[in-house]
């Protein structure tokens, strides 16, 4: 009882405080408020552009999950395969995962020269099952010329919007693919174009083929084997779960199974980079909000000298003077972390919404978001509540030197004071 | 039982040259319900014997005690705990808390005390009511005349039902007539609730009032005399 009546009446006396000086409590505030929207914007278009490059990752290169031969994807050889890949997709939905699992679909993949009339090029031959494919991949959205690959065992290319023009060739011109089957022959064949993507992305767009899944087979002397299996999730959030999931289940048959982390390990380094440098920001900011705190609380305490050194004479505790003071803080960060909040979130919205588009400050950003450049902002609680968080901490933390400070007061000096 | 005890008791600020000896060798006792004025010029230690007396300030040298018991001995927090339960104080400033109102500034030591609302409640009306500030309830500092804080001041110090109330030159900072009716509510509260006084002053008009004046020069008793 006693305690709630003491904090009863210190909190009475820290929100009628954060009051008093409205100027300079509404400049504080604001400080705190723009400092937590500005952290809040960060984590959201962070999230958002990491998001986007994951994605951008998966539904145009690895998947969540690829399953293949040990040490495939060190050196991609024709001579690594999966000898029964249909068996071990019945095993994947046999094993509870259903839900989870949004498509799987099979490739094969192998290097190759690639020969048109005037000139030729090494490239990534990508063998799909263009029905399959369409469920793990957005390939088919890329394609800027022509159409997309069909079933069966249709001669037909799709090739990279920069290749075609390396080689020289548009849509319908025949081009020629050689490459060394399983066996050590060589294997070739000369296919039409059929369709031009661009995913914006320079690595896919200048050396990365699709040709149907049969075809592939066919060069690469296979029948029914194949180089991956590609998992696409229901959720990014599955991933560590299914992958263990898989592992167990696949662990007697020798192969190898990665995520996209394994395969893109630049695109995690990148975005863990990302990290670093948002928490750099968060930690310039949050000193800055930390300065602006202590401040007005040194302020505060040192206006108040007299009237602590009263409240002391009274009969309160050096506590409960630090515990005034530290409420004192806590108001101010609570009414300007809800100012910061409302921007923030106002913010997200938007962005979310409506994106930003960053290709006219960044030719580059291709590299990383494909051919959309524009951003999307994405709501995270963690987003949200870590900055919100870091606003309480610091102003707590910000206002302990002033709190002791008036703790340690001796009354006698504080009535002195005018 | 004497409610304030002083023994030898000596305060110097500053060391070496710069020393000021505030108060020295200062012993005397005061009962329960005195209505005791010490006076003496600016300087005379006045002041610094209050804060003694309040622990608020430690003594050089000496014991004081409260209820016979020794407050130079006890910690800071103990000395607070002992000021809000036995000991009441009345500044020249007024010294009110400016974000509380007029019933809140009462209230406060009650609060802290951990006294239940209903009893809180009863106080505070009953106070405010014999001091004569019903209508000031819920005015804050700022909006009440010196005279009105200074009243708002008194309750403060009697609703927690102290032993003795410490009241540093009360009037020095109010006009004759406002200061003679604070005189008189205090002198009421003295007779009515048996309520020991110590105040400082060099108001004439107040030692006039007073049951005995204790008269300091220089940090010392110069002489003591009681009334009827």
């Amino acid at each position: 009882m006693n305690i709630i009546n003491t904090i009863g009446i210190l909190s009475k006396i820290a929100i009628r405080n954060v009051f008093r000086n409205k100027r300079r409590s509404f400049i504080t505030s604001a400080a705190i408020a723009f400092g937590l929207a500005i952290l809040i914007h960060l984590n959201g278009f962070n999230d958002g552009f990491n998001e986007q490059m994951i994605n951008n990752v998966v539904r145009l290169q690895t998947g969540h999950i690829q399953i293949s031969e040990a040490e495939f994807h060190q050196e991609i050889d024709t001579a690594k395969f999966i000898s029964e890949p249909d068996r071990i997709i019945e095993d994947i939905y046999s094993a509870n995962l259903t839900p989870y699992v949004k498509a799987v679909t099979k490739r094969v993949m192998f290097q190759a020269l690639i020969s048109s009339t005037r000139n030729s090029a090494g490239a990534m031959v990508v063998g799909i099952s263009p029905k399959e494919e369409r469920q793990v991949s957005v390939l088919e959205r890329t394609i800027v010329k022509g159409g997309y690959l069909k079933e069966a065992d249709s001669p037909s290319i799709l090739i990279g919007e920069r290749l075609a023009k390396n080689l020289s060739v548009d849509l319908g011109d025949k081009i020629v693919l050689l490459t060394q089957a399983y066996d050590g022959s060589m294997g070739a064949r000369a296919l039409r174009i059929r369709g031009i993507f661009r995913t914006g992305i320079p690595e896919i767009d200048r050396s990365t083929v699709y040709i149907p899944l049969n075809t592939a087979q066919k060069i690469a002397g296979y029948e029914s084997e194949v180089s991956v299996i590609v998992v696409l999730l229901q959720k990014s959030q599955y991933l560590e779960s299914i992958y263990r999931s898989l592992s167990l289940s696949l662990k007697d048959r020798g192969l190898e199974i990665l995520t996209w982390k394994d395969l893109a390990p630049d695109m995690v380094e990148i975005i863990r980079i990302n990290k670093v440098n948002i928490y750099i920001v968060m930690g310039i900011v949050f000193t800055l909000v930390a300065m602006g705190i202590l401040n007005t609380m040194l302020m505060s305490v040192f206006e108040r000298f007299r009237e602590i050194g009263i409240i002391m004479t009274i009969g309160m505790r050096d506590r409960q003077i630090v515990l005034m003071i530290l409420l004192e803080s806590f108001f101010l960060a609570a009414i300007a972390g809800s100012i910061g909040v409302i921007i923030g979130l106002g913010d997200i919205w938007y962005l979310s919404k409506y994106g930003f588009d960053f290709s006219q400050f960044s030719h580059g950003i291709g590299r990383f978001l494909g051919i959309n450049t524009i951003i999307y902002s994405m709501f995270t609680w963690k987003g949200i509540l870590i900055p919100l968080l870091f606003v309480f901490s610091i102003s707590i933390i910000a206002a302990l030197y002033p709190a002791l400070k008036a703790a340690r007061l001796e009354i006698v000096d504080t009535l002195r004071h005018i | 039982m004497a409610i304030v005890r002083l023994d030898k008791v000596s305060k110097v600020y500053g060391k070496n040259k710069l020393k000021v000896h505030a108060v020295t060798d200062v012993s005397f006792e005061v009962q329960e319900g005195e209505f005791l004025a010490i006076v003496g010029p600016s300087g005379s230690g006045k002041t610094t014997l209050l804060n003694l007396i309040g622990g608020i300030d430690r003594p050089s040298k000496g014991k004081v005690y409260i209820e016979d018991q020794d407050i130079t001995l006890l910690s800071k927090a103990r000395r607070s705990d002992l000021r809000l339960k036995r000991i009441g104080f009345i500044f020249q400033e007024y010294n009110l808390i400016p974000v509380l109102t007029a019933v809140e500034n009462i209230e406060l030591g009650l609060l802290l005390l951990g006294i239940d609302k209903a009893e809180r409640r009863e106080r505070v009306n009953k106070i405010i009511k014999d001091v004569g500030i019903l209508e000031l309830a819920n005015r804050r500092p700022k909006e009440m005349s010196g005279g009105q804080q200074q009243r708002v001041a008194v309750a403060r110090a009697m609703v927690t039902k102290p032993a003795v109330i410490l009241a540093d030159e009360p009037t020095a900072n109010l006009d004759s007539n406002t200061g003679i009716s604070i005189l008189r509510l205090m002198q009421e509260m003295n007779h009515r609730e048996n309520i020991t006084f110590i105040f400082s002053t060099h108001d004439p008009m107040v030692m006039e009032m007073a049951s005995r004046v204790i008269i300091l020069r220089d940090g010392r008793i110069e002489s003591e005399e009681k009334r009827d």
